[in-house]
């Protein structure tokens, strides 16, 4: 049975709420789009050093507070509400989950830079390479917050460290359609860089990797939709037509009612994903969250939109970010076909057993 | 949080194991993955005598109190029991409308003396009961009802029409709702009753379903009578004890019905691998989908039970029906498509392959127990707070 949240785990999930709020209250994402990067440096002091946040899932040796994927999902859905505008997916779900699941002293060196918040980093993979004793290359759209110092970037079977400030490093950012999850390529030429890792058998980590910062994703967006669905249904309580609330009719009622329904089946996918992250269940788990949370949000964003009428389709609405922010998220880490060919992979080899 | 059931859960489990590994066996051997909805008619009376060898082994009523011949097992234990009976292909159960519709009614709401009349024969796999609930125009609009029930002579009389009375052809009573006062419209004016079925008054016709198979049947009542005292709960009150009735169900049946879900897919799967349907893209597609939604509804159904302590259940209760009927209707037509042209061919005796009869009964699942329709109002109005029409 899924028992409910420990003390600790609602401590966690209130303060990230309040804080989420706070910043909200502040301007939220649309000041977080246009304002300077130190005001944004300051914002993430606070949640990753006072808040300890930053450290969530990194083990407490390295000076993380040691907890799991569960507090991570918690932290993740109350962000994906609002759109937090941070390098926490970046840094703390992709360097993270890269590094942890790779290991070895210099991954745990990083880690422990993660853990105090003072490095803020992003991973790419690079297909178009070349490496000896040193890398030349490009990495195109890479998830990157304009203040990211570090980028692991896997090639093969390794995983290498370099440092965005080095020689030979060119960031160019990128205007993305998603604004509240800024873009960028990097150039590599020529560069130095530092070995975390070197062997045959990475890809497995790799894809357990995938499948950890996927859950993660999967819990940021059924935040997202839970949001959308909020804001729908007090908006057709309110509006009215034909002298009742649009709420009151059938037609209305019934997409509010898909749109709980995808909330809530994608909720039911991602905790218990979460719950089976250090298992060999992991990637089974991760798979059916990351499908449906993404399509859960894609859906409950775009009815959104539509059951707002005209002003859905506007700037001024918040709606257009959500629906942006679901799409991109669609393809990060995996599309939900991407995902379902993997269940479909172990369907034939374990078959189906509950 | 977690997600799995308790060591001492897991004991139990293995006891139920043993029993069925030990008992379905020999003349009940064939009944394993038969009867259930889609194949009721299958071994009906082999089925009833199998639930005896249940009532016998105290299997029926387990999470009943101890007083009344139950167990008193906890909902996650029966869930276990469930879960298992099903995963070891244990036959449909004919005696569950009894069982966990009706004598958990009786146990809250009814007397002593309907609890001494009528829990025994339900514990021990003896009496099988049908519910009477819709009437042609008492679908959707249940409280729409206009069977009528008169007190005469220290005898209840009832005139009218109840349909789609699952498994009345196999019944032995019938717990219904009449209108006791012919002024009152909707919910008042009801009469929650217990009838016997074996009287002149009773006509108990099937219908024949798309299947060309019948579980569903009329059941005509003219001057159907039962003694004055089979009334559950005052004259007037019958609306809230036929609600009470559908409140007993608190997912202790889900992980069994999902298991039989997973003997389907399973079913499924082995067609597309046989049909080499497994290799094309969008049915692979599409089956990983389908066993996404089953494990999520294995999660969910854990996640609403949560620890078995609260007192209400969260909103999340509310997508149930919902998502498991449109989930198997799904299921039925990527059957089909996994078969191909193989899916048309009728076999020799006649009788339908059980995913042809998966396909054409789930078409049933999105309709009773509260429509899809419905069960979005439902949603809508009780979940997310929205006005009534």
């Amino acid at each position: 049975m899924v028992s409910s949240l420990t003390e600790d785990q609602t401590i966690i999930k209130e303060t990230t709420a309040s804080f989420m709020r706070n910043w909200q209250g502040k301007g939220g994402f649309r000041a977080a789009i246009d304002t300077s990067t130190k005001l944004k440096d300051e914002v993430w002091k606070q949640f990753a050093i006072e808040l300890g946040f930053s450290g969530i899932t990194i083990p407490s040796e390295l000076g993380g507070a040691g907890l799991g994927a569960i507090e991570r999902v918690l932290i993740c859905e109350e962000m994906g509400k609002v759109l937090f505008v941070s390098p926490f997916f970046s840094t703390c779900v992709l360097a993270t989950d890269l590094l942890m699941s790779v290991g070895g002293a210099t991954a745990r060196n990083y880690l422990s830079r993660i853990a105090k918040g003072d490095l803020t980093a992003t991973v790419s993979s690079l297909e178009n390479f070349s490496l000896n004793h040193t890398l030349s290359g490009e990495a195109r759209n890479v998830i990157a917050t304009p203040n990211v110092e570090i980028i692991f970037v896997t090639v093969d079977d390794q995983v290498l460290a370099i440092d965005l400030t080095d020689d030979g490093v060119t960031v160019f950012p990128v205007e993305s359609l998603d604004q509240t999850r800024s873009l960028c390529d990097v150039s590599f030429e020529n560069v130095k860089f530092t070995t975390i890792a070197d062997r045959q058998s990475i890809k497995k980590d790799l894809l357990s990797a995938k499948a950890l910062s996927a859950i993660a994703l999967a819990a940021e967006q059924v935040g997202g939709a839970e949001a959308m669905l909020e804001a729908t249904v007090s908006y057709v309580k309110e509006r009215k037509q034909f002298g009742r609330p649009i709420g009151s009719f059938q037609a209305v009622k019934h997409r509010c009612a898909d749109m709980m329904t995808a909330v809530e089946e994608a909720r039911s996918a991602v905790y218990p994903a979460a719950i089976k992250a250090e298992t060999n269940e992991l990637v089974e788990y991760a798979a059916i969250a990351k499908s449906v949370a993404s399509e859960a949000f894609f859906k409950v964003s775009s009815d959104a939109i539509q059951l707002h009428g005209g002003v859905g389709v506007t700037w001024d609405y918040d709606l257009h970010f959500y629906f942006k922010r679901a799409r991109a998220g669609s393809s990060l880490l995996g599309t939900p076909e991407y995902w379902r060919d993997q269940i479909a992979v172990s369907i034939e080899r374990d078959g189906v057993e509950l | 949080m977690k997600l799995d059931f308790d060591s001492e859960n897991e004991v139990f489990r293995s006891e139920v194991v043993d029993w069925l590994n030990a008992n379905l066996t020999g003349e009940f051997e064939q009944l394993r993955f038969r009867g259930g909805p889609g194949d009721e008619e299958a071994f009906s009376m082999e089925r009833k005598q199998w639930e005896k060898v249940l009532g016998e082994s105290g299997w029926i009523g387990i999470g009943w109190p101890k007083e009344y011949g139950g167990r008193n097992l906890s909902i996650a234990d029966q869930m276990i029991f469930n879960e298992e009976y099903a995963r070891a292909g244990g036959p449909g159960r004919s005696g569950h409308i009894g069982e966990t519709l009706l004598a958990p009614t009786i146990i809250a709401l009814g007397t002593d003396k309907q609890r001494q009349r009528f829990l025994p024969p339900i514990r021990n796999g003896e009496e099988f009961w049908c519910q009477g609930y819709s009437e042609p125009n008492a679908g959707s609009d249940l409280a729409n009802i206009s069977t009528k029930a008169v007190l005469r002579d220290r005898k209840w009389v009832i005139n009218g029409q109840k349909v789609w009375t699952s498994l009345a052809h196999e019944a032995d009573w019938c717990f219904l709702v009449a209108r006791a006062d012919p002024e009152s419209v909707g919910r008042e004016g009801l009469v929650y009753l217990l009838v016997p079925l074996d009287q002149p008054g009773v006509t108990i016709r099937p219908i024949v379903q798309m299947t060309g198979s019948s579980e569903f049947n009329e059941v005509f009542l003219d001057d159907a009578m039962t003694d004055a005292d089979c009334i559950v709960g005052e004259v007037g009150q019958g609306w809230k004890v036929a609600m009470a009735t559908l409140s007993f169900e608190r997912g202790a049946s889900t992980l069994g019905q999902q298991m039989q879900f997973r003997n389907e897919l399973k079913l499924v799967i082995e067609e597309a691998k046989k049909s080499g349907a497994m290799s094309d893209p969008i049915i692979r597609q599409k089956i990983a989908k389908a066993w996404g939604g089953l494990k999520i509804m294995r999660m969910h159904a854990l996640r609403t039970l949560g620890d078995g302590k609260q007192a209400t259940l969260g909103r999340e209760a509310y997508i149930t029906k919902l998502y498991w009927a449109t989930w198997h209707r799904n299921l039925g037509e990527l059957a089909m498509e996994v078969m191909g042209a193989e899916a048309e061919r009728v076999s020799a005796d006649g009788e339908l392959s059980r995913l042809q009869k998966l396909f054409l009964f789930s078409r049933a699942d999105t309709i009773y127990a509260g429509t899809n329709q419905i069960q979005r109002n439902i949603i809508a109005e009780r979940a997310l707070g929205l006005p009534r029409d």
